[in-house]
């Protein structure tokens, strides 16, 4: 029994070590003036502290202007993919219409192409449009490509909703879009709570046409902002003011984390498992 | 107040299950009438069907002569006490009664008022600001029912609603809903599987078993004569006693000649099987003669398992005796049959028997 | 069977209803991604002039980049996808224990999967390079290599490296999976068992691997598609290089529409990749379905 113990708790350390050590040596060098993040071999203990990458992020990026640009974009995808995800998943779970079941699958499949596969397409139609470093121009597709994770995870939900009030609510008077709004809706907050989360970070988080759609300094988005900056410094990775950036930008999804770990993970386990 | 009617109505869920086969009834204006059978038999297709939930394979449901097949729920006007209840459960009792009227835009003042007068006379005045999940069974039951009424609909629909109530507040429920649902005018359609209600609270009773109405009728008239050996099984609490006489000899045992003979015209064989309630079985002063096999005392009553014997085999019949006579288990006894009240069956169907 | 009347099938407004709560995402998804991909496979087989040619295919199945970008694709996601599954296996018997600071550690777990993959891999080119990164130095002072490695920018190292850092984003991940699935198997069952005088290892064997085995598999399978597409990652840590030791299909259709230009030889390579895709679906829905008769109770 000791030693079992004993073994988990070596286990656990083993796993927390797993998790934070990259972190570490990236806090390190953030807080390092250069003359000792820059000394080769690295010295992988603190010797030195200075603020100065986290105030030099703020002077030589517009990190503000890609937090707003992010902002911006996640809110908007994530508020339009809940609304008319919450629609559509309320349809295939209370209506049940004929053809529910291929409409999931399908969705489910559509869930599985990389963006890879259609960014030339997009950029073309976005182009046309004018679009092209224009918040819509990520938005948009933003908003599609959560539709399945969102459209999945709702309906699983709302078909756990007792259809009985449902049917009660259609009795008592209540057209479709009233039972849905008044009854369904209010019922699943856990669920659209726990979607918006999960959709606002996938869409923080996107790359691929972040990187495509917006190619103005002014337009980007943190992942794309920070991780190109190394483009524009041809002498020197400024290493410290990136690391500090990056883990700048970090801090609100692990605020986010801490605030609704338990959604997130009933959220990742219906997404994955039920999927 | 509507009235309903059912035309050749069914209901099929894909190939194999037909929950409502060939329905045909009638509902007048103000009766109660009660669908009864086991569970499974389609009651709750039958109601569902009514309030628009779902939709006819085949037939016409018609209010008050307008066919309504087509009609939403919402504009059937009509108001369904689900068996789970379905009380909104974000929302207190207030608002759970509520609902029906604000949906139709009912001003505040005058919702407040109706929900008012609603919660006084359910007696559940004080629980207003309570949410569903705060309530007893009970409690919540009266809410589920004060949500139905409280728009004054043309027709009620109850899905088993005692059916969640333990034994003696679902006693208490069927007196206080009998008399409220005649109280307020309006057409009710009841749902159970427990006869005794049934045969408590109706106008009328329509006996369903396989998604087939096997009769319709005033309760005396279902409890007096079934049209079949189900009904007859089926109604009635302790069951009915069922006979197998397989030849005049057995019957000669049992009732008088004259009986008998009218039997044999009309089985040729003699098969016949025999319903006789235990209230239609007297003890003592008769001539058949049995043995005591088992004593069960029903509080005022004892209800007594007599074995006899036919010409050709052994039979068991139960019968009530006051709790006040002195028996016990083994006693020889003798008994006698109130003819008027036997039922006979033929290939499970009743037949009138002369003599 | 009496014949059939003619009755509606539907309430008054039920395809309207229908077609107004769904009608929203149909759109979307038909023009943002459906279209995207229809215009795909109109490109791949079209000249610039707009004749039908299969010359764009052509192109690609016969070059040794696309051969090398699928080969590249599929090694990654095996390789990184089953130590996932197996790492994250391990962590999630571990945090399925009792212990101090589990919740604590979960959130912790939570971490890597939140960073956003383009700005992990920002930091692991950092930890990883040669001069000032620690950890080639690690690996050196711990003697695991005779000198500090240069990971990017060695082919071979560089395909370690990003399956390096894709594993330590997602194993945490794939844990927090599995611990739930853990957490569904009724604890009477291992009561059961223990009555039985059952050790730990032999529960673990008899009891919850089998159990497991389902949420396992499916999730491998689920993991294994979200890893074919890679992106990010590459991109950022390696863009595919040294040469195209690390050119994954995803940068690898990138690279072709917007370095060289090329854009129809792109629109081959998306609708190769889509069939590439459709095939693992097939394989996973007739996997899943068979999981789910074989383990259905
Ligand atoms: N939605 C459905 N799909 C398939 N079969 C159903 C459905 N609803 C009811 N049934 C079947 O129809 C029959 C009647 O059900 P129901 O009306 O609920 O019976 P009752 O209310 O009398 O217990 C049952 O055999 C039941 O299994
Ligand atoms: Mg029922």
């Amino acid at each position: 029994m000791r030693l079992k113990r004993f073994l988990l708790y070596v286990g656990v350390t083993i796993m927390a070590f797993y998790c934070l050590f990259p972190i570490y040596f990236l806090v390190l060098d953030s807080i390092e003036p250069t003359s000792v993040s820059y000394s080769s071999p690295p010295i992988l203990y603190p010797v030195a502290f200075t603020f100065s990458n986290y105030i030099g992020v703020f002077e030589n990026i517009p990190l503000l202007t890609y937090i707003k640009n992010s902002t911006i974009v996640s809110l908007s995808a994530t508020a339009i993919v809940v609304l008319i995800g919450s629609m559509a998943a309320f349809a295939v779970a209370k209506i049940k219409f004929r053809g529910s079941n291929p409409f999931m699958n399908f969705l489910l499949i559509l869930g599985f192409f990389p963006a890879a596969t259609m960014i030339f397409p997009l950029y073309e139609m976005f182009a046309n449009f004018h679009l092209l470093n224009n918040y819509l121009s990520l938005i948009l597709p933003y908003t599609s490509v959560s539709i399945p994770l969102t459209v999945w995870i709702l309906a699983t939900y709302f078909e756990q909703i007792p259809t009985a009030l449902y049917e009660a609510a259609r009795v008592d008077g209540m057209s479709r879009f009233q039972a849905f709004y008044k009854i369904i809706l209010p019922l699943g907050i856990p669920a659209v709570s726990t979607v918006a989360i999960l959709n606002f970070i996938a869409c923080w988080n996107e790359f691929i046409l972040a990187l495509t759609f917006m190619t103005k300094e002014n337009m980007r988005t943190i992942t794309v902002g920070i991780s190109m900056i190394s483009g524009r410094f041809s002498y020197q990775y400024p290493w410290g003011e990136i690391i500090a950036g990056a883990l700048l930008v970090t801090v609100p999804l692990v605020i986010i984390i801490f605030i609704a770990q338990e959604k997130i993970i009933s959220g990742l386990t219906a997404g994955a498992i039920k999927g | 107040m509507h009235r309903l009617e059912f035309k050749k109505v069914y209901k099929r869920f894909g190939e194999k299950v037909i929950a409502v086969n060939n329905a045909n009834f009638f509902v007048d204006e103000g009766e109660f009438v009660t669908l009864l059978g086991p569970s499974g038999c389609g009651k709750t297709t039958t109601l569902r069907l009514i309030a628009g939930l779902d939709r006819t394979s085949e037939g016409e449901i018609l209010i008050n002569d307008k066919i309504i097949n087509a009609l939403s729920p919402s504009e059937r006007d009509i108001a369904m006490v689900f068996q789970s209840y379905a009380l909104y459960p974000h929302m207190n009792v207030f608002e759970n009664i509520a609902i029906p009227l604000q949906v139709r835009k009912m001003s505040k003042s005058d919702v407040k008022t109706r929900v008012g007068s609603i919660a006084q006379m359910l007696g559940i005045s004080t629980l207003l600001d309570r949410k569903p999940r705060e309530l007893s069974g009970g409690q919540r039951q009266r809410v589920a029912i004060g949500r139905a009424l409280v728009r004054e609909p043309n027709l009620f629909l109850l899905d088993e609603p005692l059916a969640n109530l333990d034994a003696i507040l679902r006693h208490r429920m069927r007196g206080e809903l009998k008399a409220l649902f005649h109280s307020v005018d309006g057409t009710t359609i009841y749902v159970t599987h427990d006869q005794e209600e049934a045969l408590a609270m109706s106008d009328k009773i329509v006996v369903m078993n396989y998604g087939v109405i096997q009769q319709i009728g005033a309760p005396e008239e279902i409890y007096k004569r079934p049209v079949n050996k189900f009904v007859a099984v089926f109604v009635g609490n302790p069951q009915i006693n069922i006979i197998e006489a397989k030849n005049a000899e057995d019957m000669s045992k049992l009732f008088s000649s004259s009986k008998v003979n009218a039997l044999e015209k009309l089985t040729h064989d003699g098969k016949v099987e025999i319903g006789i309630r235990p209230e239609n079985i007297v003890l003592g002063k008769g001539n058949i003669f049995g043995k005591v096999t088992l004593i069960e005392p029903m509080g005022a009553n004892l209800l007594v398992s007599v074995e006899t014997a036919l010409n050709s085999e052994k039979i068991k019949v139960k019968l009530f005796i006051s709790n006040t006579v002195k028996i016990s288990e083994g006693d020889d006894v003798n008994f006698s049959i109130k003819e008027s009240e036997l039922l006979f069956f033929l290939n499970e169907k009743r037949v009138d028997v002369e003599g | 069977m009496p014949k059939r009347s003619a009755i509606p099938n539907h309430e008054k407004g039920y395809f309207r209803a229908v077609l107004g709560f769904v009608a929203p995402v149909v759109v979307f998804f038909t023009i943002f991604q459906i279209y995207p991909l229809m215009k795909n496979v109109w490109l791949s087989f079209t000249t610039i002039k707009g004749g039908f040619t299969l010359n764009n295919y052509y192109q690609i199945l016969t070059s040794q980049s696309f051969w090398q970008s699928t080969w590249i694709t599929v090694s990654f996601s095996l390789i990184s996808v089953s130590i996932e599954m197996l790492i994250g296996f391990v962590f999630a018997l571990l945090l399925n224990e009792e212990f101090h600071g589990r919740k604590a550690l979960r959130t912790v777990f939570l971490i890597p999967w939140a960073l956003p993959t383009a700005i992990m891999a920002t930091g692991w080119k950092f930890l990883l390079q040669h001069s000032y990164g620690p950890f080639p130095w690690l690996l050196y002072w711990l003697h695991l290599a005779k000198s500090p490695p240069y990971f990017l920018s060695t082919p071979n190292l560089a395909f370690i490296s990003i399956i390096m850092a894709d594993a330590w984003k997602t194993v945490p991940f794939c844990a927090l999976l599995l611990l739930a699935g853990l957490q569904a198997i009724p604890k009477d069952l291992y009561e059961a068992m223990q009555v039985d005088g059952a050790g730990w290892f032999f529960q673990l064997r008899k009891l919850t691997i089998p159990l497991m085995i389902p949420a396992i598999i499916v999730t491998l399978m689920f993991r294994f598609l979200q890893a074919f597409g890679v992106f990010d990652l590459i991109w950022v840590l390696t863009s595919g290089g040294p040469g195209n030791a690390t050119m994954a299909l995803s940068p690898f259709i990138y690279q072709q529409t917007f370095n060289w230009l090329d854009v129809r030889a792109g629109a081959a390579t998306s609708v190769m990749m889509a069939i590439y895709i459709l095939v693992l679906v097939v394989i996973v829905w007739t996997t899943r379905s068979y999981i789910g008769r074989r383990y259905a109770q």
